[in-house]
């Protein structure tokens, strides 16, 4: 119940049913991926429901960018996978002490997580993407104890990439040498 | 009688800069490092009598090397005193929650202070640890 | 350009990025580098340290404290130290904001370096949290001369510079900041990008915005620049201008990565505010927070001419 699955060919499907006209109300769903899910898949949801593509200003940029490359082999042999994660973060001093809870977008190699800031959209498309866990940081911020299973919202997921994505803004010759 | 060693771990310049001139203007020979890798070559060498340790430190965070110190039987009886920026009953949770998934789960260290430290209580706190004496509520 | 740099740090090793983008600019313009650090004691909550712990007096040990700060500076920053020419490291007690305004109005700055994060995080952390904290808000919007904020860069490909986008919004701190770039332009010999973004933004209800409404936007736009900036170019012709419709900071970012941009520089504020009043523009923040180059904020026009 109340639960959309993405397709790799872009659609959304709500109780076994693609969505054709309005998304909007699926966005407060929890989110599943089909396992043969791309970032490409991605922006196919997009072009299928543009509506969606005016929830971030960088949108029509991303989609001008996704529109620019090949259509597929748009990867780099560095990373697994791409993983959207929650965060729940305990912050003390100095400051008031409070909880902060976010998603992060990032690259997985093995069992490690990667930057992934410095690569363009011709070699992140073709990439695998998977819903990660969540993380609770209590102690600093490399210390990987809790984690735990989370859900995401349709709309946690789509403004997580979008997020992320409004990052890579390096030259690419940045990239190439490194 | 021989002076005693205190190892100061500590991320903030400042906060090290004030624990160290607090324990070296009452007679302790204070060393300090910068984080936890650091902290753990230095209680290999300098053998230190206790520890002050950050424990939300960047990076690895104090965790990592609070654990080390726990499970080493060469250094797991060095006092620690904790120093975090949460108040005990929410780091106490966090520990337990954490020891929850080891083996053999992690003591509890010898003592707690809540950031930031106040001289006296700091003092008053190393002072007992070192004696062997028990602690002030 | 830059014969006097001040680098204001928070002395933590978190601020490496600003850190090296300062040094490297000093020895690249055999500039004169201020390392500078303020630290205030009561926002420390570290009065308790005064008292001194054997007569119990209370005496403000700030010379001791100074010192052994300005040492442990020197630590930090060794690696840079090393290879600097002319740098001094300085401590100072007092409100940040306050002492960093008064040294560089004292020693006669050229620039100052920032930092814009204070802890390291994932870009998924900086969703919540402010990008420019206080003490740089309140530098930025005071300070006599340009404003240097640096958030991540990239280091292995600058040349310090090569490439200057320059993004307007056509106000006044915007000529300001129009000045610095075309001196820094000038002076170091490289390229001058023009930049501004036609914000379209959401229509009126029942108005539909056609194609030839935006262009014509975008060539007024492009008037406006040719008018207000080429009469003070005074010939110098490495210059390029361009226009483009969308959001501002997006547009900003985009334009400068296209152009391999190694730095940004923009009005602090956008609108025709009290300048004592304005706070550092939100589109200057949201570059900030995204950009592969350090970005230059210029408020006033006091040091921005050549000298």
């Amino acid at each position: 119940m109340n639960t959309v699955t993405l397709k790799r060919d872009g659609s959304i499907l709500s109780d076994g049913k693609t969505v054709d006209t309005d998304p909007l109300v699926c966005l407060s769903y929890q989110v599943d991926l089909n396992d043969d899910y791309i970032l490409r898949s991605f922006f196919r949801m997009l072009e299928k429901h543009s509506l969606l593509a005016k929830l971030n200003v960088f949108f029509p940029s991303y989609m001008e960018q996704y529109l620019a490359c090949p259509d597929d082999n748009c990867k780099t042999g560095n990373i697994d996978h791409l993983e959207l994660r929650k965060t729940v973060e305990m912050i003390g001093f100095p400051g008031q002490p409070r909880l902060e809870i976010y998603n992060s977008f990032q690259g997985i190699r093995g069992d490690k997580t990667c930057e992934i800031r410095t690569l363009q959209f011709d070699s992140l498309l073709d990439i695998p993407v998977k819903l990660g866990k969540l993380k609770h940081i209590v102690f600093g911020d490399k210390v990987d104890i809790f984690e735990f299973d989370t859900v995401f919202t349709l709309f946690e997921f789509i403004e997580g990439i979008a997020w992320e994505l409004s990052f890579h803004v390096a030259p690419t010759e940045c990239a190439l040498r490194r | 009688m021989k002076e005693k060693n205190i190892l100061v771990v500590e991320d903030d310049l400042h906060m090290r800069i004030f624990i160290t001139t607090v324990l070296e203007t009452s007679g302790y020979n204070a060393t300090a490092s910068k984080d936890g890798q650091e902290g753990i070559r230095k209680v290999k060498e300098d053998r230190p009598d206790l520890i002050i340790l950050d424990v939300m430190m960047p990076e690895e965070g104090g965790v990592s090397m609070y654990r080390q110190l726990k499970t080493d039987n060469q250094f797991k009886n060095i006092p620690v005193v904790m120093l975090s920026g949460v108040e005990s009953k929410t780091f106490l949770h966090s520990l337990k929650m954490m020891s929850i998934g080891l083996r053999d789960p992690l003591p509890a260290p010898e003592a707690y202070v809540e950031k930031p430290p106040k001289a006296e209580k700091l003092l008053n706190i190393v002072q007992k640890l070192l004696a062997g004496k028990p602690l002030p509520e | 350009m830059f014969d006097k740099i001040l680098f204001a740090t928070t002395a933590s090793p978190i601020c490496k990025d600003a850190a090296d983008v300062a040094f490297d600019l000093a020895k690249k313009y055999n500039s004169q580098l201020t390392v500078f650090h303020v630290f205030g004691l009561p926002t420390h909550g570290f009065s308790q340290f005064a008292v001194d712990l054997k007569t119990g007096e209370t005496e403000v040990h700030d010379d001791d404290w100074v010192e052994r700060v300005t040492a442990e500076m020197k630590t930090t920053f060794a690696d840079n130290l090393a290879e600097a020419e002319n740098c001094v490291v300085e401590a100072v007690v007092g409100a940040p904001h306050r002492e960093i305004l008064r040294a560089a109005r004292e020693k006669d700055i050229d620039l100052i370096v920032m930092g814009a994060h204070t802890r390291q995080e994932d870009t998924g952390a900086t969703r919540f949290r402010t990008v420019v904290g206080n003490t740089m808000q309140k530098v930025a919007k005071a300070a006599r001369c340009p404003v240097l904020i640096v958030s991540r860069p990239c280091q292995t490909c600058w040349w310090y510079f090569s490439n200057i986008v320059f993004g307007t919004d056509f106000s006044k701190a915007a000529q300001s900041a129009f000045k610095f770039a075309l001196q820094t332009a000038k002076q170091i010999g490289c390229k001058l990008y023009l930049f501004h973004a036609c914000d379209i933004g959401p229509t009126d209800p029942g108005k539909v915005r056609t194609q030839a409404d935006i262009e014509e936007k975008v060539t007024e736009a492009r008037k406006k620049m040719e008018e207000l900036y080429l009469p003070e170019m005074e010939g110098f012709d490495n210059y390029e201008i361009e226009v483009w419709e969308g959001t501002p900071y997006v547009e900003i970012l985009k334009y400068a990565r296209d152009k391999q941009a190694d730095l940004v520089v923009m009005a602090h504020h956008t609108r025709e505010i009290d300048p004592e009043k304005a706070v550092l523009g939100s589109t200057v923040e949201q570059v900030v927070l995204r950009s592969a180059c350090p970005v230059a904020s210029v408020n006033r026009p006091d040091k921005v001419a050549a000298s």
